[in-house]
């Protein structure tokens, strides 16, 4: 048998190009169906666990697909946005536990988002290291986004500006980091999270700023009334809260007002989820209530279409790949007519001739299905991640 | 040796017959075969070596009767007891001059092969001159070259009988006789008997007999054939 895979083996080798052109061919075929199944699937998996763990979601009317992957996944488009109030009203329902998200700002390519402490407990994140945020201008960092900063407790992370050419000032919030999170392998990992006040304020909705009443910021002040006073821009603006400053920040107008990307509803139990549900369902109001998951499996359908549409067109090429390939090799017994007959003639035995040829096929075919295996493996690894930013971007 | 009696061979295709009442060819003898095209030589080549099946009659190579063996029996016969040369030299160009010799230890199954074989095919690839070309494949080859490596080829089993079809046919003047020498030096040290096929008139001085079958070719032909292959 040795001998045998060896004549096989240099008769490959020899052939290198046609041999790797036919085992390339039938990795593919192989590849692409399991392939793409594979991360399908398992990209599935991933968007569906979230989107399942995740009862109700309240946001603006509009696409309820941008809210939750906004809500779910952090993505970079953010829907329209509510007040805060819808938060409120939900607790105050009381049919439900409200937390708010404000997911609008980045800091490099990380989300911040803006939430309250119960977020933690709704997602069951741990904590690697420190404490939750306490204070505004504290943050807590998912494990990749500390992994990939370099950052612990007690470095701080800046907030990037929405854009560049903002020149009226939303200025980057330096913010200090209070906690790391534990690895949960969910877009919590990259996301960076603050009080929802805290985004408020990296958005300019609340700001700290010198003592208009001291001594000092006098030249700033413009005019000075009982109840206003208005200030130029040589007034010292804040971009970092600390304990020495902290008591300068402050917020105007009514906070019920201020904006929100989303609200996740954790309902009671499944009546009040139905109750819920029930009160959003006005053509005149202008927020919907949406079950993520539906969401989701929507867009798995759709995905799910496509991959059955492109897996059938894999298997017909496949077909045809074989049958080329089937006939390339009939067509190179031809050719070694000679070869076979030389064989044969200096005493090789027709059964051993096979089994070379056999063995020719065999190399190719294992060589194929392991190439296959080690892609679809990677594909496995990194697959899903890359569909998720497909999906997400 | 060799021993031919009421042999009739014809293909499936074609009008061609070849028939040979009896033949004898002595061990250790040195014999040419001569002759047009399609007389048959080739043929009668593949008989003896049991390549082919006679519809009639017998061949016995060394006391062996050939024709009667399975093909698994003829092909162990073969590998046994014949070096076969061909005109092509038939190299395999997928293999190195040194597993292209020991190729039939590869591909037969059941001949194993022994200490010192890889040892005697370098000894005889030095000998004749192909030593420093054990490595090279047989694109990288001159065609002398090739065929004296599908001598050794042949050589390598240390056969009694070695058949040779055309093995001067690609070679220029001195190839020519290098490659006879070696086969004629190897034929007279292992009392070997060496059978060739050939067109080239200029090497029969060097073989004991000539079979000639010119005449011999088709029907009117029979009984020229009968009588000069009984003569021995």
């Amino acid at each position: 048998m040795r001998d045998v895979l060896f004549l096989a083996w240099r008769y490959l080798v020899y052939h290198r190009f046609k041999t790797v052109i036919l085992v390339v061919s039938i990795m593919l075929i192989v590849y692409l169906p399991v392939g793409l199944n594979a991360v399908v699937e398992q990209s599935a998996e991933h968007l569906t666990a979230r989107a399942g763990a995740t009862p109700l979601l309240v946001g603006a009317k509009g696409s309820p697909l941008e809210l939750a992957l906004n809500s779910l996944y952090f993505s970079s488009e953010h829907p329209e946005l509510i007040d805060y109030s819808e938060a409120t009203s939900v607790t105050e329902s009381g049919l439900a536990d409200a937390i708010p998200l404000y997911v609008r700002f980045r800091s490099r390519d990380n989300p911040i988002v803006g939430t309250s402490f119960d977020y933690f407990g709704f997602r069951e994140l741990g904590f690697a290291s420190g404490r939750p945020m306490a204070l505004l201008g504290d943050c807590v960092v998912g494990a990749a986004v500390a992994e990939s900063l370099g950052v612990q407790p007690g470095d701080a992370v800046t907030s990037s500006p929405e854009t560049v050419f903002d020149l009226a000032g939303v200025y980057p919030l330096k913010m200090k980091v209070t906690g790391v999170l534990e690895h949960a392998f969910t877009p919590d990992d990259n996301a960076i999270f603050v009080d929802v006040k805290t985004a408020w304020i990296i958005e300019g909705l609340g700001h700290g700023h010198q003592d208009l009443a001291r001594p000092e910021a006098a030249r700033g002040v413009l005019s000075r009334s009982e109840n206003n006073i208005v200030a130029n821009a040589s007034v010292v603006q804040h971009n970092e809260i600390t304990d020495e400053n902290i008591d300068t920040f402050h917020f105007h107008g009514e906070l019920e007002v201020y904006p929100l990307t989303s609200v996740l509803v954790v309902p009671k139990d499944e009546k009040s989820g139905v109750i819920l549900r029930g009160r959003y369902n006005n053509d005149a109001a202008t927020t919907q209530i949406v079950r993520p998951v539906t969401v989701i499996e929507e867009l798995l359908d759709t995905i799910l279409t496509i991959q059955q549409f492109l897996v059938a067109t894999v298997i017909i090429v496949g077909i045809a790949t074989v049958a080329t390939a089937s006939l390339v090799f009939l067509l190179s017994l031809r050719l070694r007519r000679r070869e076979i007959d030389t064989m044969l003639k200096i005493g090789g035995s027709r059964p051993r001739i096979a089994s070379m040829l056999f063995a020719e096929v065999f190399i190719v075919v294992i060589l194929s299905g392991t190439l296959a295996a080690a892609i679809t493996a990677i594909t496995w690894r990194f697959g899903p991640g890359v569909i998720e930013r497909l999906v997400l971007a | 040796m060799i021993d031919i009696r009421d042999l009739a061979f014809a293909y499936d295709e074609g009008d061609f017959a070849l028939e040979i009442p009896q033949l004898k060819i002595a061990r250790g003898e040195r014999v040419a075969i001569v002759g047009p095209s399609g007389s048959g030589k080739t043929t009668l080549l593949n008989l003896i070596a049991g390549i082919a099946i006679p519809q009639k009659g017998q061949v016995t190579t060394n006391g062996c009767e050939i024709s009667g063996l399975n093909d698994a029996a003829r092909r162990d016969f073969r590998i046994a007891n014949i070096g076969l040369v061909f005109q092509e030299f038939e190299l395999l160009e997928y293999l190195n001059v040194l597993n292209n010799i020991l190729l039939p230890y590869r591909i037969n199954g059941t001949l194993k092969p022994q200490p010192g074989v890889r040892e005697r095919a370098e000894a005889i690839a030095n000998s004749v001159g192909v030593g420093g070309k054990l490595a090279s494949f047989p694109g990288h080859l001159s065609q002398g070259e090739k065929q004296r490596v599908a001598l050794i080829r042949a050589l390598v089993l240390q056969p009694q009988l070695l058949l040779t079809d055309e093995p001067t046919g690609n070679l220029d003047p001195m190839n020519k006789d290098r490659v006879l020498d070696i086969l004629i030096e190897y034929a007279d040290q292992n009392a070997a008997t060496l059978i060739s096929v050939t067109h080239d008139r200029d090497i029969l001085d060097r073989f004991q007999r000539v079979i000639d079958f010119k005449d011999f070719y088709g029907p009117a032909a029979q009984q020229r054939l009968r009588r000069v292959a009984g003569t021995t």
